[in-house]
């Protein structure tokens, strides 16, 4: 037998938890736009009902049901989409950034264009050309020495303007090392409150939530692994080791190599040990920025040095060829020194001899037609070095002409970009399914929420309604009865 | 199997799509305003290099084509002169000729030999042609004149001094060098000894002399003919040699050229088809998602 007020508390259980469940679906509204928000619902349950098997309790033949209770509020989502959408990030993170950079260099070196090293040095040695037709016009050498500044003024350029990038590349990994740390940081402070809420019965959905986003961004820099601790907190993992540990969080640091100034592959530690980053932005970054041993990989210090490798290797052939010639100074017996055209040996340092750039006299064009004679008309070392365009040269590894050895720089340079963005692009198409998969689960429909809304409604209007109906019994049983005759 | 689909999905989606719809349009509007199928190497590898090679080509045929025509200035002038000699050596003949004949008197042979003593100088001039500032005979010493006086002795005759052997070559292919000039000493100097001029100098004295007149002058001044008639042609023949050079590099400009063309340059109406068919779907894309992402559920409880 049920008591008097029974029908009274179960209207009352029903107006709270319909009442929970309306402001679950208003907060879901509320956040339906909210970076990272998982919808919340509340799970209702009915109370236990009565009477339960006993020795004291009494016989009737049937359970009585007791009402609802709202007895969690759950939070959907799916975590196995978490680890996907983390896996595919850290390779969007790492193509993005290498295809920045390659971009920027590509960029920079401008073909196939009319301004680039390739015309430049195409009017070099139309220059020889040229001053093997006259070579004793002052003009002709005038040009000469100009085009031959041009080559050196370009080298420079492309050279310093290398250095520049890369420059900038270690401020952005200082950057994002620094950003990794913070995150970090934030990751275990959620933890800590996360981790003192959930022993008492409490599901700190929103807090998740919040942790969820930051572990996502961690995802793109580096790459993560994220395991359950106890009491809700997660332990991250970069590598093997352990950036957040509970409510501690280490730090992220990356050593340069003192010698060659690019980044040291065994100082990237998390607190003292070495971790290998296997993909993620932080490594792109690091990559493009050149790291000890990383042969192709290191994007700028790879062109950096076949830039060097061509302007020695041009520089050497030209001063050989010069020192076989005779120059005007030569031919009518002022000097028998034999000069070197360029000075220097890497793009970076070269420049025309400056003998030449006081004296014009000092070009030599001409070759030897008797044992240490000439004549000013004679033309044929210019020639022979205007012939220098199609010769190969003795490259390391390959001999092949100059343009060859140029082109072939363009060429894998074009391949690399083209081949990073290309995957970019997939990795961008592969995180936006991902993306879309969690929201499919985990994101706010405004007309399922406005549906339940609704329900909610109509289910606590009635519940309402019942108490009102139970108030009026009671009001029946207590005014009315037993007041007989009036 | 029904998917959960909430307008959050529906946005991104809009929104990714249309980003990827104007990025080729950008790429095709780059394509229809420059004309060029790539901006950069990274859109098409292979076809930027082969841009490059055909550039590098241009510049060569370009500086080949300079060549071939400073070439034949060259050896027209050199012509001309050459031609100017003949003159000269046909009017010696005559006078010779006339020279010889015993009916002179002395007065008749001054002037005969007058004329002769002008011829020589006109040949020393001729020999001494200059083309922008470097002369035309001089081998490779192209800023000496080769008829000159000698510097080092005071009052010395003018006479052609030049010995140099040098030739003069112009390229105009890759391995094709053409020698463009005629070397003073063949034509002036042929035998080592004075040459032309030694042949004036002797009829000069020998008409001089009352008791002279001999007449292997004539013999000595055919031989000259005969060497100059011998360099001449030699010279057409490398002319002509130049000349086709010169159309030859006309004809491979204008094959690399359309080579060049066909790889960088872009199919003008399939860009505009594409753009305009990218334009298409981007309205649709942007009127479909108009519509999808405005109602929901609230615009229609009362």
């Amino acid at each position: 037998m049920a008591s008097t007020f029974h029908g009274l508390e179960i209207g009352k259980r029903s107006l709270y938890a319909q009442q929970a469940a309306l402001s679950t679906t208003g907060h879901n509204v509320a956040n339906a736009n909210t970076t990272g928000y998982t919808r919340q619902r509340a799970e209702m349950q009915a109370t236990n009902p009565m009477p339960q098997p006993g020795m004291q309790n009494s016989t009737s033949p049937a359970q009585l049901g007791t009402g609802v209770e709202v007895t969690k509020i759950v939070r959907l989502r799916e975590d196995y989409l978490d680890v996907q959408l983390r896996g595919e990030n850290k390779n969007l993170g790492y193509w993005e950034a290498k295809s920045d950079t390659l971009s920027k260099v590509e960029e920079l070196l401008n073909e196939p264009t009319d301004n680039g090293l390739a015309n430049v040095m195409d009017e070099f040695w139309k220059g020889w050309q040229e001053l093997a037709k006259d070579p004793d016009s002052a003009a002709a050498r005038s040009v000469l020495r100009q085009r031959g500044i041009a080559v050196t003024e370009t080298f420079q350029h492309l050279s310093n303007s290398l250095t520049q990038i890369q420059n900038d590349l270690k401020h952005v990994i200082e950057t994002k090392r620094n950003e990794v740390n913070s995150l970090a940081t934030q990751i275990s402070g959620l933890n800590d409150q996360i981790g003192r809420l959930v022993p008492n019965n409490y599901e700190p959905n929103d807090l998740y939530d919040q942790r969820d986003v930051l572990i996502d961004k961690l995802s793109k820099i580096v790459p993560v692994n994220v395991v359950s601790g106890k009491n809700g907190t997660v332990d991250v993992f970069v590598g093997n080791e352990a950036i957040v540990a509970g409510n501690q969080a280490k730090t992220l640091e990356i050593g340069i190599d003192s010698t060659t100034g690019l980044v040291d592959p065994t100082k990237i530690q998390i607190a003292g040990n070495t971790v290998m980053l296997e993909s993620g932005e932080l490594l792109g970054r690091i990559e493009s920025y050149g790291v000890v041993g990383g042969g192709s990989k290191s994007t700028i210090p790879n062109v950096k040095s076949k830039l060097d490798e061509l302007a020695r290797v041009f520089v050497e052939s030209v001063n050989d060829a010069h020192q076989k010639g005779m120059n005007l100074d030569n031919i009518n017996g002022t000097s028998s020194e034999r000069l070197d055209f360029f000075i220097g040996d890497s793009a970076q340092n070269l420049g025309v001899n400056p003998k030449i750039m006081q004296s014009l006299n000092l070009i030599a064009a001409a070759m030897e037609e008797a044992p240490g004679q000439s004549s000013s008309g004679n033309g044929k070392n210019a020639q022979a070095i205007a012939d220098l365009k199609f010769e190969g040269l003795p490259f390391t590894g390959s001999t092949t002409t100059a343009d060859d050895f140029y082109r072939n720089i363009i060429g894998q340079l074009g391949i690399d970009t083209q081949e990073s963005r290309r995957m970019q692009d997939n990795s961008e198409v592969i995180v936006q399914q991902v993306e879309n998969r969690r929201l499919s689960v985990s994101g706010v429909s405004l007309d399922e929420e406005m549906t339940n809304m609704i329900r909610f409604q109509q289910a606590y209007n009635a519940a309402a309604r019942y108490v009102t109906v139970m108030d009026q019994c009671l009001d029946k049983v207590i005014n009315g009865m037993g007041r007989a005759g009036l | 199997m029904t998917t959960r689909v909430t307008q959050g999905m529906l946005n991104q989606n809009m929104l990714f799509n249309l980003h990827r719809n104007y990025g080729e349009m950008e790429k095709t509007q780059e394509q229809a305003s420059s004309g060029k199928k790539i901006s950069k190497a990274s859109d098409d590898p292979v076809t930027a290099v082969r841009g490059m090679f055909y550039r590098s080509s241009l510049n060569e045929i370009e500086q080949y084509k300079r060549n071939t025509s400073d070439g034949i200035s060259w050896m027209t002038a050199t012509d001309e002169a050459l031609d100017e000699v003949t003159s000269v050596l046909h009017r010696a003949k005559e006078l010779t000729v006339q020279g010889l004949n015993g009916t002179n008197g002395e007065s008749d042979r001054q002037a005969i030999v007058a004329e002769i003593k002008q011829l020589k100088e006109h040949l020393g001039e001729i020999s001494n042609t200059q083309m922008s500032g470097r002369y035309l005979f001089a081998g490779t010493d192209t800023k000496n004149p080769p008829y000159r006086a000698d510097s080092q002795v005071a009052g010395s005759p003018m006479e052609f001094r030049n010995q140099n052997q040098g030739a003069l070559e112009l390229q105009v292919g890759q391995t094709n060098n053409v020698q463009i000039n005629v070397l003073g000493v063949n034509v002036f100097n042929n035998d080592g000894a004075g040459g032309l001029f030694k042949v004036f100098d002797d009829l000069v004295a020998d008409l001089q002399n009352p008791n002279g007149g001999s007449s292997e002058h004539l013999s000595k001044l055919e031989g000259q003919l005969d060497n100059l008639l011998k360099e001449r042609s030699e010279l057409g023949a490398r002319m002509n040699r130049m000349e086709l050079s010169m159309s030859r590099v006309d004809g491979l400009e204008l094959s690399t050229i359309k080579m060049l063309s066909n790889e960088e340059d872009v199919d003008i109406s399939r860009v505009i088809i594409n753009l305009k068919t990218q334009e298409n779907i981007q309205r649709a894309a942007l009127s479909v998602g108009a519509s999808i992402i405005q109602p929901s559920l609230v615009d229609f409880l009362r």
